[in-house]
């Protein structure tokens, strides 16, 4: 047996003038009698008895010194020690979203701190939680308060459990000799069985019978009415065919725009596809009725982004028909193309630059002098297309390696200028560079030969130029899955992230992730501002009905037996017994 | 106090009671068996030379030639001895004995009887010696109120035998005590009546006395020998207490009774005036 706070030990010290308080306490009351030979007769009957009247004072302070040491016993939390050489516990509390059902977390942190009590004198723990990522709540410490604090402190995720995440745990085998790893899960999580060997799985939480969104999709679809797809996707984990409601809001929740009744199946559902004319862009919400064990999964966070064409000038007035029908193809979706006149963000020549233009051009078949190339000479001839960087995003969907071009002249484009396809004979055909504050593609050969504005890689070169040189070509989602990452626009380089169920957190890199919570996030950056959806939830975390997971290598042995409680329980019972002679002694 | 005024408005007012109760005067209104000068015809006896011939009844003399004389009931005064117990163990009743005391002596001065005082205690001691007249009233009530509580113990029988001694002619004997006398009471009495006394017990008591309302753990001290024991009394030991106070007053009750003594029981919570008119209308003491 040993001790975790020895220190307690001091104060049997407190014995000494407890023992003295005790054996000069408080006499009897004294009452006077002229009836003294009345009560001489009866106690001269009852002698047997006044023996143990005279030991009553030292068996009561026996059961008080018996009592207090008990007590002190307790509170040095002596542990009888089981298993000597493992002396390091890694706790590890499951933290997905399936333990958001009604008591998952509470059970595990009531079973971790079995383990934290039970810890054995010199061994230490430490505190870590799981789901789409492995966050340390604690090192390893003997300190048993510092580690139920980190217990306490662990939060919930809406990120599915990750057990690749547990595998450096494992990797070290002449560790895993002296530590236990204990995972503390319901086991509602893909492919329980897949757990690292090493790791013992303590398994928490009832089963729950539970119905979920598990995907939802709101885009924006081709219609004169601006009409929106709605896409989404339940799941029933009843053993029977269940009715729900799903109402479907904008903006705000009491907004309402459809509400479903569904008759759900066991387990997952057919997905449901409709469409919502005049959809509003910005938030759209799902909601599940009747609430269930899981209420994070009854909800559903989707958004439409705003709509910003991007506006094209043309300055091509012979060849004008073909190139407004190019960018009219690319008028709807987020990323669309809008021909305009004036403060254009993109214009589009053939020939000729003039010195003043748009940020950002492109030039087809170029002609006379400009900054964007040092030197054009020769006639036009027809080349192949060889592609020198096919993962470029202009090159990406306009796949033009081996075409045949026509109006390809000698060019000689400026140094740091990028070339991105050329000719057999080293022609620069299709190059990106930059001037002062203009950025322009330069494409050397002329779309009116070769029927190339006949040719459906037109319209897409065309489109793939205008949102690379916006720099929207990697940015097309606005939401994603818990534990996800989202890429965001170039102008969303740094900033921060606010959402209703967590504190503000700040984002670099243009990026935003690992989003924890399922909601919606409001992104500021400057004076640049949008709103990202975390929504859905995979099927494995849905499924709550546990029952029939079995814990591989569940825990079988604790490490030590805490002696605490039994000496504290010990100790109230000796002062149970003493109240009751106090009692007797008080009121007969 | 026993000599404030109130107390002594009680006193008036209580023998006015008592004339109401018994009816007529009280003056000098004791008869005796004895025949001597009174004026109420008793028997008739032979006349002897020397006997007073004014009281010859001539009428009979002339019928029958005998010479009788007329008896007469003797009317004497009597002493009424009050005999109030002080020892420690009276301690929370012994203004209540004293006024009882008080009273009954209140009554018997005014009616002219002879009235002396006595402590009981380890021995008997004398406090007021045979007083006669109204005009010792506050002499009376004085000594009682200056009594003192002494003595380590009640030794009843040896106090009888001291009051037989010192007391030769018999009268009325009004023993007032608690009668919680370890070494008994019987002997006492009987020693009292055999004096030819007409014995009267008051047995004075507290109502705490009776019901033990002491529970736990109890150091008992007894109040005249000052001996201490430490004790837990429990329901059982309270309730073979009670018992056994409860047995010790029967059987005194029942031994007065036996004997023909007089006697009731009086509780100190109860008036000492209405405890007296109870004494009154039982009668065989006053009158």
């Amino acid at each position: 047996m040993s001790f975790l706070v020895p220190q307690f030990l001091w104060a049997l010290f407190a014995l000494i003038p407890l023992a003295l308080v005790y054996l000069i306490k408080v006499h009897p009351v004294r009452k006077k009698t002229s009836a003294w030979f009345l009560w001489d007769g009866i106690f001269q009957e009852r002698r047997a008895a006044s023996l143990l009247q005279k030991l009553r004072d030292w068996l009561s302070l026996l059961l008080m010194i018996l009592a207090f040491i008990f007590l002190i016993l307790g509170l040095a939390q002596p542990v009888l020690q089981k298993d000597k050489e493992i002396k390091q516990l890694v706790l590890i509390v499951d933290t997905s979203l399936s333990m958001n059902a009604k008591g998952h977390l509470e059970a595990a942190k009531k079973a971790a701190r079995v383990w934290i009590r039970s810890l054995p004198a010199g061994g230490r723990a430490a505190i870590f939680s799981i789901s789409g990522e492995l966050l340390s709540e604690t090192g390893f410490t003997d300190n048993r308060r510092e580690l139920m604090r980190g217990l306490d402190g662990i939060a919930l995720t809406d990120m599915p459990f990750n057990a690749q995440l547990l595998n450096p745990f494992v990797r070290d085998k002449a560790k895993q000799d002296q530590q236990r790893i204990i995972l503390f899960s319901d086991g509602c999580f893909a492919d329980a069985k897949a757990l690292p060997k090493g790791i013992e799985w303590e398994k928490v939480g009832s089963a729950f019978d539970n119905v979920g969104i598990t995907t939802f999709d709101v885009r924006r679809v081709p219609g004169e009415d601006q009409p929106v797809g709605i896409f989404f996707r339940l799941f029933s984990g009843y053993s029977e065919t269940t009715k729900v409601e799903v109402a479907l809001s904008q903006g705000a929740p009491e907004n309402l725009q459809r509400i479903f009744p569904v008759t759900l199946a066991p387990g997952l559902n057919d997905p449901i596809i409709t469409t919502v004319p005049n959809g509003a862009t910005g938030r759209w919400m799902l909601k599940l009725d009747p609430p269930d064990a899981l209420a994070r999964d009854n909800v559903a966070y989707a958004v439409v982004p705003e709509v910003h064409p991007i506006r094209v000038a043309v300055r091509a007035p012979k060849t004008l028909a073909f190139w407004q029908n190019c960018v009219e193809a690319f008028s709807e979706g987020t990323s669309g193309l809008q021909l305009v006149n004036d403060h254009p963000d993109l214009e589009l020549f053939r020939g000729k630059v003039p010195s003043v233009s748009a940020p950002r051009v492109a030039i087809f078949a170029p002609q006379g002098s400009s900054p964007f190339w040092k030197k054009i000479s020769g006639e036009p001839t027809e080349a192949s297309v060889r592609v020198l960087s096919a993962e470029h995003p202009l090159m990406r969907y306009a796949n033009l390696d081996g075409r045949v071009v026509g109006g390809v002249q000698k060019i000689v484009p400026p140094d740091q200028a990028v070339v991105l396809a050329e000719t057999d004979s080293g022609i620069p055909l299709i190059y990106k560079t930059t001037q002062g504050n203009r950025t322009a593609y330069v494409i050397n050969f002329d779309p009116a030969q070769n029927d190339f504005f006949l040719r459906p890689l037109y319209p897409v070169l065309i489109w793939s130029l205008a949102t690379e040189l916006m720099g929207l070509e990697e940015v097309d989602l606005v939401s994603t899955r818990p534990g996800g990452v989202l890429n965001l626009p170039s102008s969303f380089v740094e900033g921060v992230a606010q959402t209703t169920n967590q504190p503000p957190f700040n984002f670099s890199n243009q990026q935003i992730g690992p989003l924890r919570k399922m909601g919606f996030y409001t992104v500021t950056s400057g004076t640049n501002r949008m709103t990202v959806a975390c929504s859905g939830a995979p099927l494995a975390e849905m499924q709550l009905n546990n029952k029939d997971v079995v814990a591989s290598g569940s825990v079988s042995r604790k490490m030590s037996f805490p002696l605490s409680e039994i000496f504290l329980v010990i100790a109230l019972l000796i002062l149970t017994l003493e109240c009751v002679l106090y009692h007797r002694r008080k009121v007969g | 106090m026993l000599t404030d005024p109130e107390f002594l408005r009680r006193l008036e007012t209580l023998f006015l009671l008592t004339r109401k109760v018994l009816g007529g005067s009280l003056h000098a209104d004791r008869r005796s068996t004895k025949k001597g000068s009174g004026i109420n015809f008793a028997d008739y006896a032979e006349y002897h030379l020397g006997d007073d011939y004014r009281h010859v009844d001539w009428n009979i003399y002339g019928r029958l030639g005998d010479l009788v004389v007329k008896l007469y009931e003797l009317e004497e005064d009597v002493t009424v001895h009050l005999l109030v117990d002080c020892s420690p163990s009276m301690n929370p009743k012994s203004l209540f004995a004293r006024q009882v005391a008080a009273a009954l002596g209140y009554i018997a001065l005014a009616s002219h009887d002879c009235v002396s005082i006595y402590s009981v205690s380890e021995k008997l001691e004398t406090l007021m010696r045979p007083t006669r007249g109204r005009s010792n009233v506050f002499k009376m009530l004085r000594t009682l109120e200056q009594a003192p509580l002494q003595g380590h113990s009640t030794d009843l029988l040896s106090c009888a035998r001291a009051l037989q001694q010192q007391v030769k002619r018999p009268g009325v004997c009004v023993l007032i005590s608690d009668f919680l006398v370890p070494g008994g009471y019987e002997e006492a009495i009987k020693l009292l009546q055999w004096s030819r006394h007409d014995l009267f017990c008051i047995q004075t008591l507290t109502p705490s006395e009776i019901v033990c309302d002491w529970k736990g753990d109890v150091e008992l001290e007894c109040v005249e020998s000052g001996e201490r024991r430490k004790v837990t009394i429990s329901s059982t030991e309270a309730a073979a207490y009670e018992k056994r106070f409860a047995e010790w007053n029967t059987d005194l009750k029942q031994f007065c009774a036996r004997r023909g003594v007089g006697f009731i029981q009086a509780f100190s919570d109860l008036p000492f005036d209405q405890v007296v008119e109870v004494i009154l209308r039982k009668g065989g003491l006053v009158a």
